[in-house]
């Protein structure tokens, strides 16, 4: 995966979200949890793809970043997910919502940073030679 | 910051908090977070003037707080208390105080307007609701500084007659603010 393609996989991920969110806020009920698990993993599995396609993060403090702030938005899919199976384990109610939600807000900030520095470091004419690649 | 009971009728909110030491204002700071979810669960029901009465009684008694603890709790920090802590600085309150009353005041005028202009004011709650997450994150910051710090040491410093007649004063304020929110005799 590309950093080019992996940016427009992560706005296309923050607008789905933010999709199933308006939903969440208005009929909070499992099906929603459960498409909400869904998009985040399908993220997870794409974040995955793309850490492990940059190449040699010590080299140059840009890449480091993205490597620090990768594991970290993969720390954080890891926590929704345990919250939402939490949830979903018993009844759906409007506080469980408002909970991911909550959980999502301080995720979403994370996500948006990575991407401006991911907009920034890739966009270096030194960093064009380690561009991840499928 | 999950409610420990969140009220869904208006006409059921009481106030039922005693003040004996400084340190139970932190079940008010309780109540707040408490009333402030019950706001966003109203608007996720759609039920907006209830959730505008809720948001009402967060702003009039915040307001309320807000006065009392300037003109009293941190006078009596400020007398009483030898060496204020690092991390518990006057200016740390009024500050925080002052960020949220402006967030609050915010969300009432937009409230007000969703129930005026319906029509003309979209209910966007994926933005509505992140301004709600920074005003909750600003709530358990300020209400944690509350606790560890204003609360903790006027209990410590303030002697009994003063705190006496100070929390009695203050109870009974807060009182009036929720009968008279809620249109109560």
């Amino acid at each position: 995966m590309t950093a080019a393609a992996f940016i427009s996989a992560t706005r296309d991920f923050l607008d789905r979200l933010e999709t199933l969110q308006e939903l969440l806020l208005q009929h909070p009920d499992e099906a929603i949890f459960h498409r909400i698990r869904d998009l985040q993993e399908h993220f997870l599995q794409q974040i995955k793809a793309f850490a492990s396609a940059l190449t040699d993060p010590l080299a140059d403090p840009g890449i480091f970043l993205i490597r620090k702030q990768n594991e970290l938005i993969q720390q954080h899919l890891y926590n929704l997910r345990e919250r939402i199976d939490l949830h979903l384990s018993t009844t759906i109610s409007p506080q469980k919502a408002l909970d991911v939600f909550d959980h999502q807000y301080r995720f979403k900030k994370v996500v948006r940073k990575h991407l401006e520095d991911l907009e920034q470091v890739f966009s270096t004419p030194d960093n064009a030679s380690d561009h991840p690649e499928n | 910051m999950t409610p420990l009971s969140v009220t869904t009728d208006m006409t059921l909110v009481t106030f039922d908090i005693t003040y004996s030491t400084f340190s139970d204002m932190d079940r008010l700071n309780r109540f707040f977070e408490d009333q402030f979810v019950a706001h966003q669960i109203a608007i996720m029901h759609n039920r907006l003037e209830q959730a505008m009465g809720h948001l009402e009684l967060v702003f009039e008694l915040y307001r309320q707080h807000e006065r009392d603890t300037d003109r009293l709790l941190l006078a009596l920090y400020e007398k009483y208390v030898r060496q204020i802590p690092e991390g518990g600085a006057v200016l740390f309150f009024v500050r925080e105080h002052h960020f949220i009353m402006k967030r609050l005041s915010e969300l009432i005028r937009y409230m007000g307007k969703l129930l005026l202009d319906p029509e003309g004011t979209p209910l966007r709650r994926v933005p509505l609701f992140e301004e709600h997450c920074a005003l909750k994150d600003m709530f358990d910051h300020h209400h944690a500084r509350d606790r560890h710090f204003l609360f903790r040491y006027l209990d410590k410093s303030v002697p009994r007659l003063e705190k006496e007649t100070v929390l009695a004063e203050m109870e009974a304020r807060h009182r009036e603010v929720v009968r008279n929110i809620q249109g109560q005799p």
